[in-house]
C-alpha cells in the first residue's frame, strides 16, 4: 500500500511513523502518479483533487488535507467512488483568531503603513491617522470556532462587535458579548470587517462591488479565511478609488503569490503569506491530524476529520 | 504687553482662539524665548526648556510641555527659581496602550515581517515563526495609568501579564490580574518586554546591553515611552547579533530621526513616527488643554497639569 503526499512541506519521516501501524509506505510527489497500490493522498489547498483521480488510482480510499478549507476537494464526487475526504478542524483556531486580531489592531492603529512612512523619510503628517480601538465597531462574518475566539479577543479589547451568521442564534451571539446583525448593516457601519467563514456556494464572492460600496470610506477589510470570499478585482478598484481605507489579506487568489499579484500594488494593503494558522504547535497538528486520519481509514476505523458530502 | 512664547511652530493656536481672546497677553510663536516681557513659555516634546531660561527671560513664571513626559524641561531647576511647570497627562492613555498591544501582537504574529517577506517574493517557510498571543508572557515596566491599560489589554488577549514598578505594591497589581516581579525576572522570562516608565536620570538607558542579554533569544522589546530609556546602540547590536528576536520603537534618541538613522538598517525592527499617542480625538487635546491651563494660570487659578515638586 502506498500513500502519496503532494505537499513538499510535509514532515515525511514523522508522517511515515504514523502510517507504520497500517503498513503503508509514504512517498512525496507533486503529481499523484498512477498506481493500483495507491490508497491514500495527503494534500493541501493548492492541489485540487476530484473523482478523475480514480482513473489513475482506482483503489484510492482516502484524501486528507492539512487545512480546514476543503474547497479544493470534490468531496461529493469522491464520495461516489467510496473515497473518504478528511480535513482538519480546530488545529489552529486560536492562532487564526490571534492573527485576525493582530491585523484588526494593525489596520486601526496604522502600524504597517506608519512603518513604511518612517522608512520613506516622512515623520508627519500621517496619511491615515491611527484610530482608537476601544469602541470601534468590528463586523465578524462567520461565527464558527475561530469566529467565536475572535469575538472574545475583540470584546476584550473594548470593541463593539457585530456578528453576521446564518447559523448562530441571537442568544448565542449575545452571550458572547456581541450583537447579531445582517450583512448589509455590518458592512455599512463597521470600522473593520473581518471574514472568518468557509467558502461555499453561498459565500463565494461574498464581498464584491456592491458590498464594498456599502462599507464606510474609512473602513478596513481583513480576510484571514479564503480568497474566494472576495471579488479581488472589485477590491482592487475600491482601494484605488479610496472607497475603503485599506485591507489586510492572509489569503490570495493564487498561493504562493506570484510576483505580478495585483494586491502587492494596492494602496493601504497588508499582505500575509497565509500565516494566520501558524504556530509551532499548530503546524505539527496540521500534518499529524490528517496523517492519523489516513491511517484510521486504512485500518477500518472512523477518521476524526471526515467531511460529509453535502446532500 | 506681556508675551507668551510658543516654541512649537506647529502648535494649532486656532483651536484655542476663544480662550486666547480672553487673555490680556500676546501669544507668539518663536524659536527661542527672550525679553523682560515674556511671562510664559510652552513647548512640544521636541523642544527643550533649559535651566538658564530666566537668564534670557527673567520674568517667566510658567513653562509647559504639551506632552505627558516632561524630560524636555529642566523641571527641578526651574521650579527652584519659582517657575510653575506644566504637562498634559491622561489625554492619550488608551491610544498608547492600544498602540503598544498592537505592536505586541504584530511582533508575536510577525505581521510586519511577513508583509515585507511576501512583497520580497517569499511565501514559505516563514523567516520567523508566528506565536500565539494567548499564553504569551507580557512584561510591563512601569505600572502607571498606561501600564495598567496595557495590562488590561494583554489580559483580554489571554496573555500572562507580569510587571515591575518599584512604586506600586504587589496587591495593586494582583487585583488587576498582574503578577509583580523584579526586573531580572521580567527581562529573563517575558515573550514581550514593554516600557511605560517616565524618562528620569534613574531610568535613562534602563534597557542596556546587560538587560538585552538577559532577554530570551525569541523575545521582543517595545518602546512607546521615551527614546533614551533604551541604549539605542546596544539595541542595534542585539538585533544585528540575534540576541533578541525583534523590537518595535515609536521613539528615538532624537526626533524626527535623521535620514541616516542606523535603526532603519536593523533587522526585525518595526519603526513608528512617535504615533502611539495619536488619534483624531487625542491630536488636539494636549494643545487645547495646555492653553486652558495657561489661561487658568494667568487668571490666578490653579492649572490642572502642574508637575509636582517645587514650593
Amino acid at each position: 500500500m502506498r500513500v502519496i503526499c503532494t505537499d513538499d512541506t510535509w514532515p515525511i519521516e514523522r508522517a511515515q511513523g504514523l502510517l507504520d501501524r497500517v503498513g503503508a509506505t509514504l512517498e512525496f510527489a507533486y503529481e499523484v502518479p498512477a498506481g493500483e497500490d495507491i490508497v491514500g493522498i495527503l494534500t493541501y489547498p493548492g492541489c485540487a483533487i476530484g473523482p478523475d483521480m480514480l482513473e489513475r488510482t482506482p483503489n484510492l480510499k482516502v484524501v486528507a488535507t492539512c487545512s480546514g478549507g476543503i474547497d479544493h476537494l470534490d468531496v461529493a464526487g469522491l464520495a461516489e467512488h467510496g473515497v473518504a475526504c478528511c480535513n482538519i478542524r480546530n488545529f489552529c483556531d486560536q492562532e487564526v483568531a490571534d492573527h485576525s486580531m493582530a491585523l484588526v489592531y494593525a489596520c486601526l492603529r496604522g502600524v504597517v503603513m506608519l512603518d513604511r512612512l518612517v522608512r520613506s523619510g516622512t515623520w508627519w503628517p500621517y496619511p491615515q491617522p491611527p484610530r482608537v480601538v476601544r469602541g470601534a465597531r468590528l463586523g465578524v462574518i462567520g461565527f464558527g470556532a475561530i469566529g467565536k475566539l475572535l469575538v472574545q479577543n475583540a470584546v476584550g479589547a473594548g470593541m463593539e462587535v457585530l456578528v453576521v451568521s446564518q447559523h448562530a442564534s441571537t442568544e448565542e451571539i449575545t452571550a458572547a458579548g456581541a450583537t447579531k446583525a445582517a450583512l448589509d448593516d455590518a458592512l455599512a457601519t463597521a470600522d473593520v470587517i473581518c471574514l472568518i467563514t468557509s467558502v461555499t456556494d453561498a459565500t463565494r464572492g461574498l464581498i464584491s462591488t456592491r458590498e464594498l460600496a456599502l462599507m464606510r470610506t474609512d473602513a478596513y477589510l481583513v480576510n484571514t479565511a479564503r480568497a474566494a470570499l472576495i471579488d479581488h478585482e472589485a477590491l482592487g478598484r475600491a482601494l484605488e478609488a479610496g472607497e475603503i481605507a485599506g485591507c489586510a489579506l492572509d489569503a490570495l487568489p493564487v498561493e504562493p503569490a506570484p510576483a505580478d499579484e495585483p494586491a502587492l500594488a494596492w494602496p493601504h494593503t497588508i499582505v500575509q503569506p497565509h500565516a494566520a494558522f501558524y504556530s509551532e504547535a499548530s503546524e505539527l497538528r496540521s500534518f499529524d491530524n490528517p496523517t492519523e486520519d489516513v491511517a484510521r481509514v486504512l485500518a477500518g476505523e472512523q477518521p476524526v476529520g471526515l467531511v460529509q458530502p453535502a446532500v | 504687553m506681556r508675551r507668551v512664547v510658543i516654541l512649537d511652530p506647529l502648535w494649532p493656536l486656532e483651536e484655542s482662539a476663544d480662550v486666547l481672546a480672553t487673555l490680556d497677553v500676546v501669544v507668539e510663536k518663536a524659536a527661542a524665548a527672550s525679553g523682560d516681557d515674556v511671562v510664559a513659555v510652552l513647548a512640544a516634546p521636541e523642544q527643550r526648556i533649559a535651566a538658564d531660561l530666566l537668564e534670557h527671560a527673567p520674568n517667566v513664571r510658567l513653562v509647559g510641555t504639551c506632552s505627558t513626559g516632561y524630560d524636555n524641561i529642566a523641571v527641578a531647576e526651574l521650579q527652584a527659581q519659582g517657575v510653575t511647570c506644566l504637562h498634559v497627562a491622561g489625554y492619550c492613555d488608551d491610544e498608547v496602550a492600544e498602540h503598544t498591544i498592537t505592536l505586541a501582537s504584530a511582533l508575536l504574529r510577525g505581521v510586519h515581517q511577513l508583509d515585507r517577506f511576501t512583497r520580497a517574493g517569499g511565501w514559505w517557510p516563514f523567516p520567523r515563526e508566528p506565536r500565539r498571543l494567548r499564553g504569551s508572557r507580557l512584561g510591563i515596566i512601569g505600572f502607571g495609568r498606561i501600564g495598567r491599560l496595557v495590562a488590561a489589554q494583554g489580559n483580554a488577549l489571554g496573555m500572562e501579564v507580569i510587571a515591575a514598578d518599584e512604586f506600586v505594591d504587589e496587591a495593586t497589581m494582583r487585583v488587576l490580574g498582574v503578577e509583580q516581579v523584579d526586573l531580572d525576572t521580567l527581562f529573563e522570562t517575558s515573550d514581550v518586554v514593554t516600557l511605560h516608565a517616565p524618562l528620569l536620570p534613574s531610568t535613562r538607558n534602563l534597557v542596556n546591553a546587560r538587560r538585552l542579554a538577559q532577554m530570551r533569544e525569541d523575545a521582543y522589546l517595545i518602546n512607546c515611552a521615551r527614546g533614551p530609556l533604551v541604549d539605542h546602540a546596544a539595541l542595534g547590536d542585539a538585533l544585528l547579533h540575534g540576541v533578541i528576536a525583534g523590537a518595535a520603537i515609536d521613539v528615538y534618541p532624537s526626533e524626527p530621526p535623521p535620514a541616516d538613522e542606523p535603526a532603519f538598517g536593523w533587522p526585525n525592527l518595526i519603526v513608528q513616527p512617535h504615533s502611539a499617542w495619536y488619534s483624531p480625538a487625542a491630536s488636539l487635546a494636549p494643545y487645547t488643554r495646555q492653553i486652558d491651563d495657561l489661561a487658568r494660570f494667568l487668571r490666578g487659578e490653579q492649572p490642572d497639569g502642574v508637575i509636582p515638586g517645587g514650593s
